[in-house]
């Protein structure tokens, strides 16, 4: 009888937060700051410039509603237009390369036995992150540089002297190197979250697999990769959002956008539409687009993360 | 008489050097993947270090190798406007991270303890703001400072910084809150503690870590930018290191020593700084991130 009594009562502790013991208030106190700030610098703006992409706006003035037309013009705007192709191709390329550098890297060093060894490769490959991306940009732009370029220095050495070229100034490699800027890209934030995340695995689950007759490529794929793909998500999520709106390369390393357009993106088109040539409108149409774009890519994202993970809490 | 037939026992698991070596060696196909992808890293930024103290003729003769003698000048040339824009710099990150780890601690705090009507809906308009591009968001921001006249002002980085920051602070925070044991929370409470308390005497001391994690991530993101303060500051004097670097890339572009060693100053205290918190920083990632 004792025992019976026993068995059940454990079953009821959950642990449950909120008692009923604390005003209901408590909670959204702890949200105030951050509501506050977000409303101001981040609702705010992002509903206006919605509203404001059906407007004809020079900044100054409210401006005036011309519905769709700024997305009749984009649409018909073939500089807008390279430059959508132009980020996807960016964007799609440089998130698939940045998540598979940092599963490389970060299954390289998660299957070394020595905790030491894996501490020492962790400190290697986060250094090079604290160096500002703007000194990155402009080291990669003398790497690809045609006169004194440390690329083609490299090539001419190892004999392949016929495949040298200024990188960035020729339209047909500009896209590409900008790509390939900082490779090989094991030194990320995603390396880092990556490796965490499979170092929080449970080792059994590997033990176990070892004992199956399981290897190692096996093991990536069939363990090591489902069970980080919270971590995975949020990796492509970020470098996805990032790379949609990516301005800073083709401002520093292709001086605009170049060489004629190719390296074009719609972040700097609406940068140069807005602060050069004062269309508002205009640069909140292309803004919108690229939110939408975001907003589509993020939900396939989520939406592919969440398919089988059932037993995953938010 | 015992004493003399027990032998000091060795500990079975204890790592002696050859054991270590063992391991470094069973290991060495990945550890020679992993060096040769770290040579590629560090080779570009090496060649700059040695470009640095070099003058423009040693540079033109070949610029892989470090040449004797070694040149300083380009320091002491770059110095002036480098250590302003350092200073500039300052300026706008510390009370960036400071607002985003006070803000992030205390949203993240309440989603990761609280279970509240309108939690999910919350939570979701905070994750929509990290899918939303910050450059859309720059031109409603543009004619909002200046209509509030905050051109070149501290705040006019600072706020909006902060608020980019802070979603992806809160996930941070919130999945590190989440691992903390739920019994310290029930006990304190047990013995009188209020809420305030709570999170002032237990979750902020045990986050420390997390702070280090989130203090980095945002002081890179503020040392990065060139954007907003391209955007909100019209006067040279009040630029950031990320904009006053771009300057040397073209005022000065015959100048490499100076060029050079602009890079490298700029890139000196964070790589300071850095080697003092390494191991905090990667202790606050150990938690995880996970959407």
């Amino acid at each position: 009888m004792k025992n019976e009594t026993q068995t059940i009562a454990p079953a009821r502790i959950k642990p449950r937060v909120n008692r009923g013991s604390i005003p209901i208030y408590i909670p959204y106190l702890f949200l105030i700051p951050a509501f506050i700030l977000l409303t101001i610098f981040r609702y705010i703006p992002a509903v206006s410039a919605v509203f404001h992409s059906f407007t004809q706006w020079d900044g100054t003035s409210e401006g005036t509603w011309v519905g769709l037309q700024q997305y009749q013009t984009a649409f018909a705007d073939p500089v807008f237009m390279r430059s959508m192709s132009n980020i996807l191709v960016y964007t799609l390329a440089r998130t698939v390369l940045t998540t598979v550098m940092a599963i490389i890297g970060a299954e390289l060093v998660y299957n070394i036995t020595s905790v030491g060894t894996r501490h020492f490769w962790r400190v290697v490959f986060t250094v090079p992150l604290v160096i500002p991306t703007t000194v990155v940009y402009l080291i990669w732009r003398r790497v690809y540089s045609g006169d004194i370029g440390l690329l083609n220095d490299f090539l001419g050495f190892i004999g392949l002297s016929s495949l040298e070229k200024p990188w960035l100034g020729n339209s047909d490699t500009a896209l590409g190197a900008l790509i390939f800027v900082g490779f090989p890209l094991v030194s990320s934030f995603g390396f880092l979250v990556l490796l965490a995340g499979l170092e929080n695995l449970p080792q059994e689950v590997n033990s176990a697999a070892l004992l199956d007759g399981c290897s190692r490529f096996r093991r990536i794929f069939a363990i090591d990769l489902p069970a980080i793909r919270g971590p995975l998500a949020f990796v492509a999520i970020l470098s996805i959002n990032a790379g949609l709106q990516e301005f800073a390369p083709m401002l520093i390393m292709t001086n605009g956008g170049g060489p004629v357009n190719a390296t074009q993106s719609p972040g700097l088109y609406l940068y140069q539409q807005a602060f050069t040539y004062n269309k508002y409108g205009y640069a909140s149409a292309i803004g919108t687009l690229l939110m939408l774009l975001t907003l589509v890519f993020s939900i396939f994202i989520l939406a592919a993360r969440y398919r089988r993970a059932i037993d995953v809490e938010v | 008489m015992l004493k003399s037939n027990v032998r000091p026992a060795r500990d079975p698991y204890a790592i002696t050097f050859s054991h270590r070596l063992r391991l470094i060696f069973r290991d060495w196909h990945l550890n020679l993947v992993l060096g040769i992808l770290a040579i590629i890293t560090y080779v570009p930024l090496v060649v700059v270090l040695f470009n640095s103290f070099k003058d423009t003729r040693q540079f033109f003769t070949q610029f892989w190798l470090p040449q004797w003698p070694l040149h300083l000048d380009g320091y002491s040339r770059a110095w002036p406007s480098i250590s302003e824009n350092l200073i500039n710099t300052v300026i706008y990150t510390a009370p960036t991270v400071v607002i985003t780890l006070i803000v992030s601690a205390l949203t993240g705090y309440a989603f990761a303890r609280y279970r509240f009507p309108g939690r999910e809906i919350l939570f979701f308009l905070i994750l929509l703001i990290i899918m939303l591009p910050g450059i859309l968001l720059v031109i409603p921001m543009f004619t909002q400072i200046v209509s509030w006249n905050w051109q070149n002002s501290v705040q006019s980085i600072v706020l909006p910084y902060s608020a980019v920051q802070v979603p992806l602070g809160m996930f941070l925070m919130r999945t590190f809150f989440e691992t903390l044991p739920a019994n310290y929370f029930e006990a304190a409470r047990i013995d009188g503690a209020n809420e305030l308390q709570l999170f002032n005497r237990i979750a902020l001391p045990l986050a420390l870590p997390a702070f280090a994690t989130l203090a980095i991530v945002t002081l890179l993101f503020s040392w990065n930018d060139i954007i907003w303060p391209l955007i909100a500051l019209f006067d040279n004097h009040k630029y950031p290191i990320s904009i006053g670097v771009l300057a040397f890339n073209t005022t000065t572009s015959t100048d490499y020593g100076a060029t050079f060693a602009a890079y490298v100053m700029a890139s000196l205290p964070l790589l300071l700084l850095f080697s003092f918190t390494a191991r905090r920083f990667m202790a606050g990632l150990s938690g995880g991130i996970s959407l």
